[in-house]
């Protein structure tokens, strides 16, 4: 199976984040990256799938210049090849900038399998997946928790989690697209000094948007940032008890009870 | 009756010149057996890499002439086998040296000249005195093995397998190979007697008594055995008995577990300054193409060496928490499940020394000791502690575990703490800049030592900084050196993980960076001596990380330092106390009696747990554990069990030294139900209570 | 572009989801804004029922009717909606931002090659462009978006689990059955089975008091503390999402958008920090108290009463103040 893996770097949501002065992006100078959580579980999955049923995985990834350590720890992860599609800061992207771009790279490269996150956890759009599969006419499926080879044929079955706790399984043929859930197969480490090995020997081939486009062509972005902000909520009607915990604890069963909640 | 020579041994009594030639032959091939078999074993370590080079070749013998000569180490944790054994090793050093003395009387200075014999005379009735002592000695001591095995049976000579099912394996070898040896020994030593008595009963000496027990024997055998012509075949009989037995034993010894002979002085010649200390991992130790194979090139020469010095004394697995908890792992498993490895391997022969374990893969690491087995580890160093022939378990397992990083598939929680460290600085995955809140809302100034110069840089660490009650006693502390006026600062958000459970677990490359981070942090820092608050941080920052030429302290060193020079008043603080040493800092770094000293000038009732100093039993959190996912601990809680023992001592307060202690047993506490009467606190806690009485 | 919203609704168990109901009422308040007006559509076997109800609440519903609708696939709504969409023309195309959002959403967008924005918390017109706002990182930080002049948009809509609103009854009877007769030959994808989440010993979706916990309660022991809890104030306990998945409690105690909506009399919420998806489980608690370290913690935004403390030394309290009142 030769499978194509989309990962992208985010900011480490658990930081404390800042917006930059322009108000149009999050400072990321101190702040940490790493591997989409997403994404880590869909290299997961390629990895898995090759290593049982044969074949090869090529990570890719659009991103700027420093977005190549995610790409380093595919390769470290197992993955053959890794494409990096260089952005840079003159670039206008969104998320319909991404698919476009993605899927024309796919499309130079045979593949049974494109396998990506259910979303990126920065921006939680979800949307990249399914937008290359369009553009590559190619079958999707998303938030897909289990997938299980049919042998001998050129379909796939796939389990995927709905809301309320309901699953569905579909089958699909392939070449599709997977937009893989977390909690399915648990990512394996990569240890720091494996990942040192793979930055020094390992070679990403790097791209460029113009090596995608038509001389004189545009991929224009749909959407545009306005502005960025801290997040103040509109209304917040808790009422915060103070004191120690028996003081707090004590307040609180006095109100509870007495509104009769308990 | 045969003539007495005088007071001499006429040695070769009644033997031919042929039976001499062929003693002499069989002699030679026994010599040649057994130094073959030395050669093997020396060949097999010579195929290991270089390790560290050896220091201080002076003071490692004079230390291994104390430790070997008094068998101290065997003695001090198990009287009865070490003084067992004390016999039998002085026993057999000096039957051996009267052979020897002997050899040289008869095959060497007789042939050079007669008058340079000097095994005559009085010497020869001390010498056959002393000689008759000895063996008496070594006999008592043998017999006293014998019944251990065969009757008394402790746990530590139960060779039953914690990680496999009865009818898995077999250790029969193992059982056979133990009673060849004591039966042997014993052979020599009662054929030895044997032979004294006979010769004694028909040469009839008169400084016969001198030879006391052979006198005795004789005695016996009057009646029994005729002086005359059965006598001296009988005498023929048990002499060559004796010294086909002794010729054999020689022969066998450096393919049984006899070679322990050899290999414990060495072993202990070769131990580490540090026990348990770990080496920087290098490209030879592993195989990139084949994580979890391992070579015998992998290991360096003193490995290999000190796997040959496991005699299954079962000490370690005694003594191993994990193994009073009931895990998979034993210590005493991974050096003779590596030993037996390595010689299958390396195709040494052995004699009932080698269990053969089936193991699917060919894979050590994951196959022969599984994985789970590896993650049980706290690394709390008992097993090193209690080995008589000082053999660096913990070592060997972060070696295998290094396999296992590299593979990737790890425990969840593992993978989850190193991850956090990795992205964020510490085990939480709180973003950095939390790391000095905890300085909010303190009454106390505590100054930024990355900015300015300081007394006291203190490291604080992951737990003592993020954990809600750890945080507590970090607080307390702070106040006790603010009220000492010690001038002291704290990193704030550059302080990194200092990676001592990191390297332990086997993320050197993780280390490594963790280490660049530190050091270059702490090069830029004026500061005269670092104190750390957990015995974690002070042990590799003082043990393994580049030399800063500043002492590195433990918090409870810097207040027994404090408190011992200086008369600050303390009011006393009415309560029973029991201290638990935690593992980093007593049995690594030797720390026991500063805490002590601490709560000595606390004026309270201090009280021992049956397992303490250097005994004392790990809380479950070190090597990793204290990380390892929800599903993955152990049934039977180390910490728990330390509660417990702490509660039967009759104390109030279980009193510790490390903020990972204090999270493991307080949780053990509540786990336990132990109600209010019962509580964790740290010594600093402790302290503040008894200065802030004063005010 | 057109002044027409077209809202694609979702059912489950014979019943209009709730999130289809939000966003009739919703777009319902946007076309009164801006004059415009809102069609919906439906898509099912055997929904006709379904498909009037919902057609008193806007200006026409379209049940579109076929036996190969009967279960959700992309492709077969994708194939069932393009000949709809091309008729209706409208130049806001809505969905909830569900599983079926998520999946169908930007499939249609690229599909009919307009805008696409997803899980927008709020949105309005400047002019003929899009302005719509959503979150980012999890919550800690809010974006605004602007879609440029385009004839079309298609948007997923955040469910703000608060169920049924109010709405204006828009029209009369204007209901439309299709019966496109779809030919699956051909087709990429095929429904094979649609697998009910498993009975588990305890229905917390029946339980008058419900304890959610959240990473904060991170083993064994912790889970322990708050059983006790649970046990003495007779309540159930459930979790988020993580700590299902880290297995400490089983998927059938899971709350939130992929696992169950409880609605109990009162929701305790300890350690949770407040993810949007885990909040749309349990928004509508008559009293929600959250206990987080973490004072910044979204759950606070929608909780009645909050401490800020350790949960580990709260919930003993909380359990012995119980036990003492009883």
């Amino acid at each position: 199976m030769e499978i194509i893996v989309c990962v992208r770097q985010t900011a480490v949501v658990r930081e404390e984040l800042e917006v930059a002065s322009d108000g149009r992006s999050v400072d990321l100078s101190r702040v940490n990256q790493h591997l989409n959580e997403w994404d880590s579980y869909a290299l997961e999955e390629a990895l898995l799938l090759v290593q049982e049923n044969g074949g090869s995985v090529t990570v890719v990834s659009l991103g700027p210049e420093n977005a190549e350590p995610v790409l380093f720890h595919g390769l470290a992860a197992g993955a053959q090849d890794a494409l990096h599609i260089v952005s840079v800061v003159q670039d206008d992207i969104d998320n319909w900038v991404v698919a476009n771009m993605l899927s024309r790279e796919i499309k130079k490269h045979p593949f049974d399998l494109v396998l990506t996150g259910v979303q990126a956890e920065d921006d939680g759009c979800g949307e990249v997946g399914a937008t290359i599969a369009t553009l590559l006419g190619i079958p999707h499926a998303s938030m897909v928790v289990a997938v299980e080879c049919e042998e001998g044929q050129n379909t796939l079955k796939v389990e995927r989690e709905l809301d309320e706790g309901y699953h569905d399984v579909l089958r699909i043929s392939l070449p599709a697209l997977l937009t893989i859930q977390t909690g399915t197969r648990q990512p394996r480490y990569v240890s720091s000094m494996r990942l040192k090995r793979f930055k020094k020997k390992a070679k990403i081939t790097k791209i460029g948007f113009e090596d995608l486009v038509s001389v004189g062509e545009t991929v224009a972005p749909r959407t545009e940032l306005i502005h960025i902000d801290s997040y103040q909520p509109e209304t917040r009607n808790v009422e915060i008890l103070e004191g120690s915990p028996e003081q707090t604890v004590g307040q609180l069963l006095d109100r509870l009870y007495s509104k009769g909640v308990l | 009756m045969i003539e007495d020579s005088g007071i001499a041994r006429e040695v070769f009594l009644g033997l031919s010149t042929g039976s001499k030639v062929i003693f002499y032959l069989l002699s030679a091939v026994a010599v040649i057996i057994c130094v073959w078999g030395i050669l093997q074993r020396i060949k097999k370590y010579r195929r290991g890499r270089k390790g560290k080079e050896l220091s201080n070749i002076f003071g490692r013998t004079i230390e291994t002439a104390k430790i070997c000569l008094s068998n101290m180490t065997i003695i001090r944790d198990d009287i009865y086998s070490g003084v067992s054994h004390i016999l039998i090793f002085w026993g057999f050093i000096v039957l051996f040296t009267g052979s020897v003395v002997v050899a040289l009387n008869a095959d060497v200075l007789a042939l050079i000249d007669k008058r340079w014999v000097f095994l005559d005379g009085l010497f020869y009735l001390w010498f056959s005195f002393t000689l008759d002592l000895f063996g008496l000695a070594f006999l008592g001591g043998i017999i006293a093995m014998a019944v251990r095995r065969a009757f008394v049976k402790p746990d530590s000579i139960d060779y039953t397998r914690l990680d496999r099912e009865i009818g898995m394996y077999s250790r029969g070898s193992y059982v056979v190979g133990d009673w060849v040896f004591l039966g042997g020994l014993m052979g020599i030593a009662i054929t030895g007697f044997l032979v004294e008595g006979l010769r004694i009963l028909i040469t009839h000496p008169v400084h016969a008594p001198w030879s006391f027990v052979g006198y005795f024997i004789s005695n016996l055998l009057q009646g029994i055995v005729d002086p005359g012509y059965s006598g001296m075949v009988a005498f023929k009989i048990m002499w060559w008995t004796h010294g086909f037995i002794s010729l054999a034993f020689v022969a066998y010894l450096p393919y049984s577990k006899a070679v322990h002979m050899i290999t414990d002085v060495a072993s202990v010649f070769c131990k580490q300054a540090v026990a348990g200390a770990i080496q920087p991992m290098t490209d030879d130790e592993l195989d990139f193409e084949q994580v979890g194979h391992m070579k015998v090139e992998h290991f360096t020469r003193t490995e290999l060496l000190t796997l040959d010095a496991c005699t299954k004394c079962g000490r370690c697995h005694v003594w191993c928490p994990a193994v009073i908890s009931k895990s998979s792992l034993s210590p005493r498993d991974i050096i003779l499940d590596l030993r037996d490895y390595v010689t299958v391997k390396s195709g040494n022969i052995t004699l009932w020394d080698t269990e053969k374990v089936p193991y699917a893969e060919g894979k050590v690491v994951g196959g022969l000791i599984q994985e789970q087995t590896l993650w049980s580890c706290t690394t709390c160093g008992s097993c090193m502690e209690h080995c008589p022939v000082s053999i660096d378990h913990v070592p060997f397992l972060v070696k295998m575990r290094r396999h296992l990083i590299e593979g990737g598939f790890i425990d969840e929680g593992i993978q989850e703490a190193l991850t956090n460290i990795s992205e964020c600085g510490n085990s939480f995955g709180e973003p950095d800049m939390k790391r000095g809140q905890w300085v909010q809302n303190l009454d106390v100034k505590i100054k930024d030592a990355r900015k300015e110069e300081v007394d006291v840089l203190w490291f604080v660490g992951d737990f003592a900084s993020f954990d809600n009650r750890a945080v507590e006693a970090t607080k307390a502390f702070a106040r006790v050196m603010s009220l000492l006026k010690v001038d002291f600062g704290i990193l704030y958000e550059g302080e990194r993980n200092a990676g001592n459970d990191v390297r332990r677990v086997g993320e050197e490359g993780l280390f490594e960076e963790l280490v660049e981070q530190n050091v270059e942090l702490l090069n830029n820092c004026q500061f005269n001596r670092i104190v750390t608050t957990d015995p974690h941080s002070m042990n590799v920052l003082k043990n393994e990380y580049p030399n800063f030429n500043k002492p590195v302290l433990h918090y409870t060193e810097l207040l027994a330092q404090i408190l011992g020079e200086t008369n600050v008043s303390l009011e006393k603080i009415d309560c029973k106390v029991t201290y638990h040493d935690p593992c980093y800092l007593g049995r690594y770094n030797n720390v026991y009696q500063d805490p002590r000293n601490v709560l000595a000038r606390l004026g309270v009732e201090s009280t021992e747990m049956s397992h303490s100093k250097r005994d004392s039993t790990c809380c479950g959190a070190g090597g990793g554990q204290i990380w390892v996912s929800a599903e993955n601990h152990s049934e039977q809680r180390m910490s728990e069990m330390r509660v417990k023992e702490a509660v039967e001592t009759g104390a109030e307060y279980l009193v510790v030294a490390c903020p990972k202690c204090l999270v493991m047993l307080e949780d053990a506490v509540k786990a336990l139900n132990l109600g209010s009467g019962f509580a964790v606190k740290d010594i600093s806690e402790l302290v503040l209570e008894s200065m802030l009485k004063l005010t | 572009m057109t002044n027409r919203i077209l809202v694609i609704g979702e059912h489950g168990n014979n019943v209009i989801r709730d999130v289809t109901w939000e966003m009739v009422a919703q777009m319902g308040q946007i076309a009164d804004k801006f004059d415009m007006d809102v069609q919906a559509t439906i898509l099912g076997h055997d929904c006709e029922e379904m498909g009037q109800t919902l057609s008193e609440y806007v200006e026409h519903l379209y049940y579109i009717s076929d036996v190969n609708l009967s279960n959700y696939t992309w492709e077969c709504y994708l194939h069932a909606l393009t000949p709809l969409i091309d008729k209706v023309d409208p130049s806001l195309i809505v969905l909830g931002h569900t599983a079926m959002g998520v999946d169908l959403g930007p499939r249609l967008a690229a599909t009919l090659d307009c805008s696409y924005l997803a899980d927008c918390i709020d949105f309005t017109f400047d002019g003929d462009d899009l302005v719509v706002t959503r979150e980012l990182f999890g919550g800690k930080l809010l974006s605004k978006l602007k879609v440029a002049r385009s004839n079309r948009y298609c948007i997923t809509m955040r469910p703000s689990g608060m169920g049924e609103t109010e709405t204006d009854k828009r029209s009369v009877n204007n209901f439309t059955e299709i019966t496109p007769a779809l030919d699956t030959e051909g087709f990429m994808t095929q429904f094979l089975d649609l697998l009910a989440p498993p009975e588990g010993d305890v229905d917390i979706t029946k339980a008058e008091i419900v304890i959610g916990v959240g990473r904060g309660v991170s083993d064994k022991d912790k889970v322990k503390v708050v059983q006790t809890l649970a046990d003495a104030v007779g309540g159930v306990m459930a979790a988020t999402r993580p700590v299902i998945d880290s297995g400490l409690l089983p998927k059938e105690r899971q709350v939130g958008q992929s696992g169950k909506t409880v609605k109990p009399k009162i929701y305790i919420a300890c350690g949770i920090s407040g993810s949007s998806q885990h909040i749309i489980g349990m928004k509508k608690s008559e009293t929600i108290v959250a206990i987080n370290s973490d004072p910044k913690a979204p759950i606070f935004n929608i909780a009645h009463f909050g401490i800020i403390g350790d949960l580990n030394e709260i919930v003993p309290v909380l359990t012995s103040g119980i036990q003492s009142r009883k």
